[in-house]
């Protein structure tokens, strides 16, 4: 188990280290200068003021020796200054994060009791009519686009009903985008659970339990659910890394105050120095969340855990 | 012999089960009535379809309740009370199954819960037909595994079902069944997935306990040799019909009914089948040799750490010698993890060899690559065991066998369809036949494909690796049959590799017996099989159930509990080596100069 644990600190470590890498040289695979393209809406800065801007970024020098300079920022907690307004970009970041944590936190969850719940009652049921049901549900939550399926809640339970506000930061605001984000997760993780516990429920031991004379629950949530956890959380990881993605779209649409819709910003307003620190935090959460998923597989399969 | 004082615990009449198919109904057991009587084992015979199994789950209401339709009656005698069991609801099922009917299964390595410790697993029964607390369910499942001779009982009951081998797994699941002291033990195929060393143990387990709890046994099995060392009585069956039941010895020495005497006639009997020496292979020595072996040595990588560094090996082959003679047939015989099919893949370059060499019709093939060894592959040819797992069930049957031929160009496109016709015909299948698909086949038929496939392109060497395993007696025959013509009409050599020494003496003029990699014996098959020398060999022909119940006396010899040990070894050890001695002037019978090292050190029974 711990040498497990250490392989996967280890290789989450260099996952962040390479992003560091390709962070710091993404800004030179912008075609042209990218202190130009930085400025061109402001055309009143002089090329003094650029070759200065040039200079405070660093960009005048080597490569390497922009990356020992970029690594021994970073180190410190200090991911530069933004371009429009001259703020920490680590404070921004941190002053929005809690809310994009808060929305993929909500949304994750959702994701996995909806589908988690659907995806077993489908594989139990295989081949009837709720299987049916369930699975075209879930054809629809995986080909529906996330930023129109927000569209048509937003006009229809905020705008026509009015049950939920368009926009703001509070508790009411959070239901429409959380389960907008969950909506497609939901439908990946109900098929994943339901082709895992189709095959469990194949399995010998489980006719074992049962001609033990165990009760259904006992056999379907000790035996079965217990066993077929493994797999599904294996996958739980990867999920969670493509929910990060659709929350920047879904925060955007909903006006959610979060990381995700600030990079947008930024990306309109050629922000780079903004734009690579919200990389980097979206990469650090990713990986620090499939660690976590690694630990829970490792608790959960005694093959991992007693080693 | 029983019959008339042992009280009947079970008594079942026309027991019939169905199963809906869309519009149609399919039934697999038509009316059986029978009777389990207490402290009796009654074996329950027949070939794979014949509904034994199924029969076996409708009596715990353990078929899918959807599409299976069970009628007739099961009346159960507890503690002098009569319950008709399939009439049961299924909560009050639930009260009988692990209680008074217990079941063990074929497969111990996929029948225990992977996530679940082997206490919990045993407790949960107890829990839960027993007023006990939790402390003492534990002692009592302590004492079972005990009972069911586990050295270091308590260790185990914190232990995974992957800490154990197969056949600790099986007797944790005879210690779970009896636990509750069940009036009827139902054991479906409980040996079949186990070495013969490993199935002599748990068939003299399973008769101990029933001893000594007065409990019935219904054994299901495929297997004559078992039935006529472990049982009392015989039913056998026959695609879901009675056939016939009565005591062993009668069955054995007169079965009234001709699908029986088929049945018995085709169990391949050690000691009784010499194969006839092929006449083209009698000057050995100066034929130059198909296949020349020398010292091979197959390992793999263990990675292990923070680094993945290996730090030990596994020696699946470990010096390995031999000869492959044009016509011949060697068999490889060995238990599961002995090395005898990864020798069998390293020879075809299949698998990398780490030492030694490989020369084939006298030319150095060892470490060739892929591209290499192509030209090459139209002379050595390969059948596996499973024949449902090696037909690509998206192409016809006629393209599978055409293919070699295609591949090797072997003859013009007019001819070749007319030539895969032949081949089918050779093989004892229509021509018609072409245009159908693998799954509309027997498990038999698709054998005879895999061979139609094999011999396509005239091969000097097939490798045939377990390729009768799969199949039931009766078919198993048959394919012997038709391997043994193909290699007199073609000349074909076989390296034949099995687990079954009743089949490998058929079949074989020369043995080599591997035993951790190593083969310890080696020679004549008569020989080795009538004269083993090596401890080992003595070990593994011991253990063999006899098909006769009079000479049957597997379960009355005291027996060695060891397991084979692992053949995984630090990168730093120091491997022997190892040498082999000829015993004999006339021909050949190598042995191994280890014998007394390989020795079964610990010949007691009760290792509790």
């Amino acid at each position: 188990m711990t040498t497990y644990l250490l392989q996967r600190l280890m290789s989450a470590a260099l996952t962040v280290w390479i992003t560091t890498l390709a962070i710091c040289f993404l800004i030179h695979l912008v075609p042209g200068d990218p202190v130009q393209i930085m400025y061109a809406q402001s055309a009143t800065t002089s090329p003094e003021q650029l070759e200065q801007i040039r200079h405070s970024l660093g960009l005048d020098r080597s490569i390497i020796h922009q990356y020992i300079i970029y690594m021994g920022k970073l180190l410190q907690g200090d991911m530069g200054v933004t371009i429009r307004g001259q703020q920490s970009v680590a404070e921004l970041l941190l002053l929005r994060l809690p809310n994009t944590l808060l929305l993929t936190l909500s949304a994750l969850t959702l994701a996995i009791v909806f589908g988690g719940v659907s995806g077993f009652i489908a594989a139990y049921k295989q081949g009837q009519w709720p299987d049916k049901v369930l699975m075209t549900g879930t054809v629809v939550g995986i080909s529906v686009p996330p930023f129109w399926l927000g569209l048509i809640v937003l006009s229809l339970f905020s705008v026509e009903l009015g049950w939920f506000p368009v926009a703001g930061q509070g508790l009411g605001s959070l239901v429409l985008p959380a389960v907008t984000l969950a909506a497609c997760q939901a439908a990946v993780i109900g098929r994943i659970v339901r082709s895992t516990m189709i095959d469990v429920f194949a399995q010998d031991y489980l006719l074992t339990a049962r001609a033990k004379g165990l009760s259904k629950p006992k056999v379907l949530l000790r035996h079965a659910l217990r066993s077929g956890l493994i797999p599904i959380v294996s996958v739980l990881g990867m999920q969670f890394a493509y929910m990060m993605g659709g929350a920047i779209v879904i925060e955007y649409v909903f006006s959610w105050n979060g990381v995700g819709r600030l990079a947008i910003q930024a990306i309109f307003q050629r922000d780079y120095p903004l734009i690579q620190g919200f990389v980097l935090c979206f990469s650090m959460i990713v990986v620090l969340v499939s660690v976590a998923m690694d630990l829970l597989y490792a608790f959960l399969d005694p093959r991992i855990r007693q080693e | 012999m029983a019959e008339t004082q042992s009280p009947v615990v079970l008594s079942v009449a026309d027991l019939s089960v169905s199963f809906k198919q869309g519009a149609s109904v399919k039934t697999v057991v038509k009316a059986m009535s029978f009777d389990v009587l207490a402290g009796e084992t009654l074996a329950v015979v027949g070939e794979s379809g014949s509904g034994k199994s199924v029969m076996s789950r409708a009596l715990l209401g353990l078929l899918p309740a959807g599409s299976a339709d069970v009628s007739g009656q099961a009346m159960l005698s507890k503690q002098g009370e009569q319950v008709e069991l399939l009439s049961l609801s299924d909560q009050s099922l639930r009260k009988v199954r692990g209680n008074h009917i217990a079941m063990i299964f074929q497969e111990p390595m996929t029948a225990l819960t992977p996530v679940l410790s082997i206490g919990e697993q045993l407790m949960e029964g107890i829990l839960t037909h027993q007023p006990l607390s939790r402390s003492e369910a534990f002692e009592l499942a302590v004492s079972m595994l005990q009972e069911a001779r586990i050295p270091e009982a308590r260790k185990r009951m914190a232990q995974y079902p992957h800490q154990l081998s197969g056949g600790m797994r099986q007797r944790v699941m005879i210690a779970m069944a009896l636990a509750c002291r069940p009036r009827i033990l139902i054991a479906d195929e409980p040996t079949t997935a186990l070495d013969v060393t490993v199935q002599a143990q748990i068939l003299k387990l399973i008769n101990t306990l029933k001893t000594q709890y007065n409990t019935a046994v219904m054994l299901i099995t495929h297997d004559m040799g078992v039935v006529a060392e472990a049982a009392d009585r015989v039913l056998v069956m026959r695609r879901g019909d009675f056939v016939e039941a009565g005591s062993v010895q009668q069955v054995f020495s007169k079965p009234k009914q001709a699908y029986t005497q088929t049945l018995l006639a085709s169990v391949p009997k050690l000691g009784s089948s010499a194969k006839q020496p092929i006449a083209t292979i009698a000057e050995n020595d100066a034929a130059v040799p198909l296949f020349d072996v020398a010292d091979l040595c197959v390992q793999f990588d263990v990675r292990e750490g923070l680094f993945n560094r290996v730090r030990s090996r596994v020696h699946a082959v470990e010096q390995v010698s031999l000869k492959l003679f044009p016509g011949e047939t060697l068999a490889l015989v060995g238990e599961s993890g002995s090395g005898k099919s990864t020798l069998g893949r390293a020879l075809l370059n299949l698998v990398p060899s780490s030492a030694g060499a490989i020369r084939f019709r006298g030319r150095d093939i060892t470490g060739w690559s892929a591209s290499m060894m192509r030209p090459l592959r139209k002379q050595i040819q390969m059948i596996f065991q499973d024949p449902f797992a090696s037909l690509n069930p998206r192409k016809t049957v006629g393209a599978l066998v055409e293919e070699p031929l295609k591949l090797f160009d072997i003859c013009s496109d007019s001819e070749r369809k007319q030539r895969v016709g032949e081949l089918f015909e050779r093989v004892g299948l229509s021509a018609d036949d072409m245009t159908r698909y693998p799954h509309q086949f027997s498990g038999g038929q698709r054998q005879r494909i895999c061979i139609a496939r094999a011999i396509a392109c005239e091969p000097r060497v097939i490798v045939a690796d377990e390729c009768l395993s799969a199949l039931d007696v009766t078919v198993q025959a048959q394919v012997i049959e038709l391997l043994q013509s193909l290699q007199q009409e073609l000349g074909i050599s076989l390296l034949f590799i099995s687990h079954d020494l009743a089949v490998v003496e058929q079949i074989s003029d020369r043995v080599a017996v591997m035993y951790m990699g190593r083969i310890v014996e080696m020679g004549d098959t008569a020989r080795v099989i009538n004269r083993p020398q090596h401890s080992y060999t003595q070990r593994l022909l011991e253990a063999v159930p006899v098909a006769d119940p009079t000479k049957a006396s597997l379960l009355n010899r005291p027996l060695n509990n060891s397991e084979i040990p692992s053949p995984v070894r630090s990168i730093f050890e120091e491997i022997p080596r190892h040498n082999m001695t000829n015993i004999t002037s006339i021909g050949e019978h190598y042995v191994a100069d280890d014998s007394a090292a390989v020795a079964p050190s610990d010949v007691t029974e009760d290792v509790a």
